[in-house]
């Protein structure tokens, strides 16, 4: 039969334990939410893309432009922009990651040009954004 | 020929824009607006200064709309609208004065 004091230590101990499998579970939930990544399309310029690569992905503000910068949620989307932005000039769509968390602080606006959701990234915000690749083609619009 | 609808406008930005976009703003910019006739949609403006444009000053402007096949729903004289940078409503204009172009002014006129 334990005494006060090894009953004492088998309390600490399973305290301790508990306490463990708390922050475990917490550290889990974290990272589950962590893992909530949102996809999102741009469409660039060539200069944008050259910037993005030369800084390891980074997207940043350009001098002279607005401090931010949009996205939205479909490649066709983003085309249909870069068709408009860019007319005959060339450029590209590029494919970022945003955790969801991050994605709740953007501006988003549901139909911008009564097509499609856009989503507006402040400065601060940028680091946040995770370029995951360039893509391969441009969707074609009718 | 197809022709393109452009207009003047008078813009009028708040001190709120200078936490959003580097001023004077003397360079051009594409950003969402709201019209008034239009509320519950965004759609993005060209905006082209004719003169640097600073906060709580009346300045000139070309405007054209992203969406040019818009453009004869949306532009007309004193038709008004809040600019929008970001999250932010930053300024509002008035249309002036609406003109017709060819595609060779709008696309040296609005673009980055």
């Amino acid at each position: 039969m334990p005494t006060g004091g090894a009953r004492k230590a088998a309390r600490a101990a399973a305290d301790e334990a508990s306490e463990h499998l708390g922050r475990q579970g917490a550290r889990q939930a974290a990272r589950k939410t962590d893992d909530e990544w949102v996809h999102l399309y741009r469409a660039v310029s060539p200069e944008e893309l050259e910037d993005i690569m030369k800084t390891g992905g980074r997207l940043r503000a350009k001098l002279g432009h607005m401090e931010g910068k949009w996205f939205t949620t479909t490649p066709e989307l983003a085309a249909r922009w870069g068709k408009k932005l860019y007319r005959r000039n060339p450029y590209e769509i590029i494919e970022v990651g945003v955790p969801k968390r991050v994605l709740d602080r953007f501006y988003g606006s549901p139909r911008l040009e009564a097509i499609g959701p856009a989503y507006y990234a402040e400065e601060g915000l940028l680091p946040y954004v995770r370029f995951l690749r360039r893509l391969p083609y441009i969707p074609w619009l009718p | 020929m197809k022709t393109y609808l452009y207009a003047i406008a008078e813009i009028h930005l708040f001190p709120e824009a200078a936490l959003r976009a580097r001023l004077p703003l003397d360079y051009t910019v594409c950003t969402p607006v709201k019209f008034q006739t239009h509320p519950d949609d965004f759609y993005s403006l060209w905006i082209v200064p004719d003169q640097p444009l600073v906060p709580c000053r009346q300045g000139r402007a070309k405007v054209a709309l992203l969406f040019e096949e818009l453009a004869s729903r949306l532009l007309f004289p004193k038709e008004r609208f809040t600019i929008w940078f970001g999250d932010k409503i930053s300024g509002d204009g008035e249309i002036i004065r609406v003109y017709q172009c060819d595609l060779q002014f709008y696309e040296a006129t609005f673009h980055f």
